[in-house]
């Protein structure tokens, strides 16, 4: 038996999955917590093929306990930096193969990731490295634009910057080709996962 | 008061021929614009919501404008409040003198920009490297006509006039001054992987960063910037100073406004249901290291107030998406450069005039238009663009900025024309005077103002006996039995 709100859940799964697919970004779901190592090394693979270099992360409060240094260097990650304000991270980002980021919410109709940055979550991940994965919380689907955009601002007033994120980085200005890859990642994949605990056991099957 | 912009003082014609015989910028305009407005076409199928969403968004621009003087104090009470500084220019000279001052006291050298098209109408680059700063534009169109020391010749795609051997060219002089490996390659990726290294080194250096706006939000304190490079990420995100320079007309008032606002330009502009990056800036960065130190933002008036109140208002809710660009026949055939100015197209032949008083570009709008129409039914700002057009056109004859020769012509046409009597005497007159121009039945050619428009066309003679004549001696007098 599927419950309601998790049909209408799977259709905005759906409806993302389109949309940020067809900017040419790449998606994985993960629907229990175990297949984590595995999904990270396929989008890992999917995006740096057998590369190795640093890292830089966050993710968010509920899969925060997770073993995600020990995952990416699995994966081939030479060195694992958790996000700070630190200011040498302008630098780890810069000479990162790979930003990991969670994410606020996200929308399905148009494919767009929505990421806040606070003292725990810097942007820069997001746009230094040439590759970028975004992990997002099926709970946090919304449908339009405008559904994600009324969650702020906040109990705690205006962040100072927020960014929604639909597709790589790209350019037409030579000659109207299309490139990716211009300032920003060139290769973006999202991780779709399903928290254990919000959706019985049901769905997670 | 009106404002100023830069102008290109070469006559109209020069311009316009320069356009048309530039093979380059016409094939990749005429793919481009073409690509654009199919985009747009499409995107908009199945996605009746945006439909709902646009016509909010033309509500709220309507509404912003015309509240703008308290909108403007209360936008910048609300980002004073969130950490902000605020600033107000009437003239583009002002503006400039702010800019360069808040970049003198903090001792800048090295700035790095986010397409603005109003920092173009400003020639704010120009005042800055006057005063010994290096300014670098980091769109990759605008980066490239920066090396060329050129100016956009489209909003959207600012170097559609050069083509990948000329790019290849100026990049492997700046290679050499930068000390990196030139493009090792002349397609589109090797030189956008250069561009890509080229500018990184910029970023990273710079110590200020100045954007533009898309829309600026009143009741949060917020300037929306919309790229698809991710340009304006580093802009606002790296250096330690963040400049804003955002015109009067961008504000709404509300947050909800700008959700209905937030995807039009490039539902419109590219035909994507949103641009790659979508950033909002509320304020500078608190206690955690990220985003800038400083932030300002600047609103420039120059000229725009003036609008407020006259038929031309609307022209204050441009959304600059390019839409409007991408169906004028005339745009698609000249290209930017040849409008003279920084704003091209439908919305530069009549924002240019408007803006500084007829100052710039009084001709376009008699040269630059067919009157078909398009560009109206394209905006999606609901802009009466043609409708302004001729409005600008009257205005032009009230204020005699057309030539004595045209008025005399087009007096003597509307004069003869205004009876039956003058329009039958006139068509006897044409008669006998064509006989100078016929060539096998045709007529090919005509004197003064008409010689023009037969360069490119023929025209059936004027018969031997028009349908009124025909009638009158064959059934007029019987057709009432």
């Amino acid at each position: 038996m599927t419950k309601p709100w998790a049909a209408s859940q799977e259709r905005l799964v759906q409806m993302f999955e389109v949309h940020w697919r067809e900017h040419g970004g790449e998606l994985f779901r993960v629907r229990e917590e175990q297949s984590w190592p595995h999904v990270l090394n396929q989008a890992w693979t999917t995006l740096l093929g057998d590369q190795g270099g640093s890292v830089v992360y966050w993710v968010n409060a509920d899969v925060a306990h997770l073993n995600w240094e020990n995952w990416l260097r699995r994966c081939g990650a030479q060195a694992v930096y958790g996000w700070d304000a630190a200011d040498d991270m302008r630098s780890r980002c810069a000479q990162a193969v790979l930003g990991l980021t969670g994410s606020q919410w996200a929308v399905a109709e148009t494919g767009s990731v929505a990421l806040i940055a606070d003292a725990d979550r810097g942007l820069l991940p997001s746009v230094m490295p040439p590759a970028h994965i975004m992990l997002v919380s099926t709970q946090h689907l919304v449908e339009t634009v405008q559904e994600g955009l009324q969650q702020i601002p906040g109990s705690h007033g205006m962040p100072p910057l927020i960014k929604l994120v639909t597709g790589p980085s790209m350019t037409a200005d030579i000659e109207g080709t299309l490139v990716v890859g211009v300032h920003g990642p060139g290769r973006v994949a999202v991780i779709l996962y399903d928290t254990v605990g919000t959706l019985g056991a049901d769905e997670l099957r | 008061m009106a404002g100023h912009l830069p102008a290109d003082i070469r006559p109209w014609n020069v311009r316009r021929d320069n356009g048309l015989t530039n093979a380059i910028m016409r094939e990749t305009l005429a793919s481009g614009t073409r690509r654009f407005s199919e985009g747009k076409r499409q995107v908009f199928q199945g996605y009746e919501s945006q439909e709902a969403a646009r016509q909010a968004g033309v509500q709220a621009k309507r509404r912003a404008v015309a509240h703008l003087d308290e909108l403007l104090e209360r936008a910048q009470a609300t980002i004073q409040a969130q950490g902000g500084t605020t600033h107000v220019a009437a003239t583009a000279g002002e503006a400039r003198a702010i800019v360069r001052e808040i970049a003198q006291n903090a001792g800048v050298r090295l700035v790095v920009k986010s397409k603005s098209m109003l920092t173009e109408e400003l020639e704010l680059n120009k005042e800055l490297a006057a005063s010994g700063m290096r300014v670098i534009e980091t769109d990759l169109g605008e980066y490239i006509i920066q090396l060329a020391r050129e100016t956009p010749s489209h909003i959207l795609a600012p170097a559609a006039h050069k083509n990948r051997a000329q790019i290849r060219a100026l990049f492997e002089v700046d290679a050499q001054q930068a000390h990196l490996p030139p493009p090792a390659d002349d397609d589109a990726r090797s030189l956008t992987q250069f561009a890509r290294a080229r500018l990184r080194q910029e970023f990273l250096a710079a110590d200020m960063g100045i954007t533009g706006g898309n829309f600026c939000v009143v009741e949060t304190g917020t300037v929306a910037l919309i790229t698809n490079e991710g340009n304006a990420d580093w802009v606002t995100s790296v250096p330690r100073l963040l400049v804003c320079v955002v015109g009067i007309e961008k504000l709404v008032e509300t947050w909800e406004d700008l959700t209905h606002l937030i995807q039009q330009p490039a539902m419109n502009g590219i035909g994507q249901r949103l641009s790659s990056y979508t950033t909002l800036i509320s304020g500078p960065r608190s206690q955690f290291g990220e985003g800038p130190e400083e932030f300002h933002v600047v609103f420039v008036d120059n000229g725009r107030r003036s609008l407020v109140g006259t038929p031309y208002e609307d022209v204050l809710s441009c959304i600059r998406c390019g839409a409007c660009l991408n169906v004028c026949p005339v745009f698609r055939q000249v290209g930017g450069h040849a409008y003279g100015s920084v704003y091209s197209g439908p919305i530069g032949v009549v924002e240019t005039p408007l803006l500084t008083d007829f100052e710039v570009g009084a001709e376009l709008p008699s040269v630059a238009c067919t009157v078909c129409h398009a560009c109206g039914e394209a905006c999606p700002m609901d802009i009466d663009l043609p409708g302004h057009i001729l409005r600008l056109r009257q205005e032009k004859v009230r204020r005699h900025l057309t030539a004595r020769s045209a008025n005399w012509s087009y007096g003597m046409w509307s004069g003869a024309w205004a009876t039956p009597a003058g329009y039958r005497r006139s068509l006897r007159l044409a008669r006998l005077a064509q006989k100078i121009y016929l060539r096998r039945g045709w007529l090919r050619n005509a004197p003064g103002l008409a010689h023009g428009w037969f360069i490119t066309r023929d025209m059936p003679k004027v018969a031997d006996i028009t349908f009124h004549e025909w009638w009158a001696q064959n059934r007029g007098t019987g057709a009432h039995d």
